[in-house]
């Protein structure tokens, strides 16, 4: 599997996303995981045992503010979207990156689609998966689809009228 | 110099980028490499309803306001791409019935280079801001609403976290005191402008109105925010609606219904506790932004005049037809010797709201004479000449009159809003445009029109309420019944700032019998109104019972 930074470079993915919430800590595979957030709650000593490393993904009902710092210094966290129109995790996004200041790998996962994406590198999200089949130059350049916006957003703190 | 906001460079690549953008995706669809459920929310953010008969492409007229130059686009896309008219909402914007697909990217390149776009005007996010068709001119307003309007509209635009909400979103500004034009109550966000202490310019705060299958009124969650405040606190309002909005239920996913089931009292909590982390943040608007913005909407360099009353007076001793219009369509302005004039799009047998390309040229070549070259669209479906001189009017009204834009009929009950209905929406469960037309056949006798005094009477094809049925005086909405088309007559609403929501007089009716029907309810409020009463007055007084009694008299 590949990755989409929101750079514009395509990588390997090191990320397996463990999707079930009926995954438990001895079933787990080997490699670099995203695990669900309930499941690295439940499990401490989760990051300690396990043999390689460890991140979390969000649903998007998961309030950001409930990050302890553990999960807010890991090297990645990802917002699921269930549907390709359903923009919460957009804001999870938002308030991940200013409220709560985390400074990791921030990916969308799920309904990702390429008219999403500069909507979602906007909301302070750096890495999207890309299927097999995905077209990686075709998202590449829909990671930046205007040259300029009226508003601030995650990646710009000051609203153009502060820049004008 | 025309008194709209300046668009600067930025403001023109974004639109143009914008409209280059949605040639991409166009063509991306065209070639299949879209499907329709990925290009359809594409689409509605630019604009494009796949309808009943063809697709309709709804153009953003941003707070109702436009010049000369922009009319005469709205008509040249009318000739070129479209069947030669188009159709006022009640949102301010214009709706073009017969667009191709294809040629909608083009459509899209002509309207920029006017300073015009189709941005957000569908779709699950913030829509157009609409504001009081007599902002700038009104004698009742506070301040002009349209440069907060623009405030808004920028600030929505392309909004990185705000474009993917539950549903979509309407915000109103009214700019006026005491009086309310914008039907702001029953918006998502309702502003209404305010007069500080310190003399500054503030904002009530309402949210959580709309209409539609589950009508209410907003609730009033912050009084007096001070204008430097607008935009944060309205970002905190969309995060919680966009965190806590409804996703499961196309149905209850408005803010309506999330204010309601938290309480307003819970959703202002809510909403004050992330705008605690946004006040005094980067988003906090500086005067000389509002200032900037403002300086595009100062007023033209009008002519100082004279009040010319006597000339009108003694103009329309001798003239009824001009006395009648003078009366009903023409309003108080500001400007000394000035008025404000309502262009009626309520012609019988023309679909409210409806205007054809000729008529859309004649209008801009009236407003660069008349009018310092600016024309607002009413939520009523109506168009507004905000700057005539009084002693142009006479004028005015002859050559209105001969582009059959003069019906003198505004405020009373042959001014319906009605929305395009079963005859072009697939959403209608009835018709709604016959019905207009047989009820201004109705009442045709316009002295007979005028002793009733002001009646707002909306025609809703189906529960989307796009005609504002829930707060017409009497509102008329198209039911489905068994299959077919029957109408269900409401009292007693009211959409200003004492709004309220109508009250079903009982089973619903054929679409022949409706005229019979409002006749009736006309005969109780003639029989029971004391001197002058109007309509509203007459039901809050004596509430439905009489006019359900009479109106199902002889029931079988």
């Amino acid at each position: 599997m590949r990755m989409l930074r929101s750079s514009g470079e395509v990588e390997l993915d090191g990320w397996q996303l463990v999707r079930s919430g009926d995954a438990t800590v001895d079933a787990l595979p080997s490699g670099n995981l995203l695990v669900p957030l309930a499941l690295w709650r439940s499990t401490p000593t989760l990051a300690q045992t396990h043999h390689d490393r460890v991140g979390v993904w969000l649903q998007n009902s998961d309030e950001p503010e409930s990050l302890t710092p553990d999960v807010l210094a890991l090297p990645i966290i990802a917002v699921d979207f269930p549907a390709f129109n359903d923009g919460r995790g957009l804001s999870s996004g938002v308030l991940l990156r200013t409220r709560m200041g985390f400074t990791g790998d921030l990916r969308a996962i799920g309904a990702v689609q390429l008219d999403q994406l500069n909507y979602m590198c906007r909301c302070g999200f750096t890495s999207f998966a890309l299927a097999d089949d995905a077209d990686a130059d075709a998202m590449r350049s829909h990671l930046v689809v205007m040259s300029e916006y009226y508003q601030a957003s995650a990646t710009e703190p000051r609203p153009l009228f502060r820049r004008r | 110099m025309v008194a709209q906001y300046r668009y600067d460079e930025i403001d023109q690549r974004i639109i143009e980028e914008r409209a280059r953008h949605y040639r991409d995706q166009t063509n991306r669809f065209i070639d299949g490499k879209l499907t329709e459920d990925q290009f359809r929310p594409l689409r509605l953010r630019n604009g494009l309803y796949v309808q009943r008969l063809a697709p309709m492409l709804r153009v953003a007229i941003p707070y109702g306001t436009l010049n000369s130059t922009q009319m005469r686009m709205l008509a040249h896309i009318a000739r070129h791409y479209d069947k030669g008219y188009g159709h006022f909402s009640t949102r301010q914007n214009i709706q073009y019935n017969w667009p191709m697909l294809e040629e909608v990217p083009d459509i899209l390149a002509d309207l920029a280079t006017v300073q015009m776009h189709a941005v957000q005007t569908s779709g699950d996010c913030i829509r157009n801001v609409t504001a009081d068709h007599f902002s700038g001119v009104a004698t009742d307003e506070i301040a002009d609403a349209r440069p907060y309007c623009e405030l808004i509209r920028q600030w929505s635009t392309a909004h990185p976290e705000f474009d993917w909400l539950p549903r979509k979103f309407k915000i109103a500004v009214n700019g006026a005191a005491g009086v309310d034009r914008t039907a702001a109550n029953v918006h998502d966000i309702g502003l209404d402008l305010v007069r500080l202490s310190d003399g500054g310019i503030g904002f009530d705060v309402k949210v959580g109105g709309g209409l539609g299958r589950t009508p209410v009124i907003g609730s009033l969650i912050r009084r007096a925010l001070p204008e430097q405040h607008l935009l944060t606190y309205v970002e905190a309002i969309l995060r919680v609606y966009n965190r806590y909005g409804r996703r499961d239920n196309k149905y209850k996913a408005r803010i309506k219904i999330l204010v309601r089931a938290m309480g307003p009292e819970v959703f202002a909590a809510k909403v004050d506790a992330e705008w605690a982390h946004l006040k005094d943040g980067p988003n906090t608007v500086p005067a000389a932004e509002i200032e900037r913005i403002k300086s595009g909407f100062a007023l033209p360099a009008l002519e100082q005049l004279e009040d010319a009353s006597s000339l009108l007076a003694s103009q329309r001793f001798n003239d009824k037809a001009f006395d009648q219009w003078l009366t009903h369509n023409v309003h108080p302005n500001q400007r000394p010797g000035h008025a404000t004039v309502t262009l009626s799009l309520k012609p019988t047998g023309v679909p409210p709201g409806d205007v054809t390309d000729r008529q859309m040229d004649a209008i801009a070549d009236l407003a660069e004479r008349y009018s310092a070259e600016e024309i607002r669209v009413s939520h009523e479906q109506n168009l507004v000449l905000p700057y005539v001189p009084q002693r142009d009017l006479h004028a005015l009204w002859r050559a209105l009159d001969e582009w059959n834009l003069a019906t003198a009929n505004v405020g009373t009950l042959n001014n319906i809003i009605c929305c395009p209905g079963g005859d072009f929406c697939s959403l209608a469960n009835a018709k709604s445009i016959p019905i207009a037309e047989a009820l201004q056949r109705r009442f045709a006798d316009l002295d007979e029109l005028y002793d009733l005094g002001p009646i707002d009477l909306n025609i809703s094809g189906c529960m989307n309420a796009c005609g504002h049925h829930h707060v017409g005086h009497i509102g008329i909405l198209g039911v489905d019944k068994k299959g077919e088309e029957f109408y269900q007559i409401s009292i007693g609403g009211n959409a200003g700032s004492d709004a309220a929501l109508g009250e079903i007089l009982g089973p619903s009716f054929y679409s022949q019998d409706v005229p019979g029907v409002i006749s009736r309810i006309i005969e109780v409020f003639v029989r029971l109104r004391q001197q002058d009463e109007t309509f509203l007055a007459v039901v809050r007084r004596v509430g439905i019972a009489p006019f359900k009694e009479h109106v199902y008299a002889d029931a079988a």
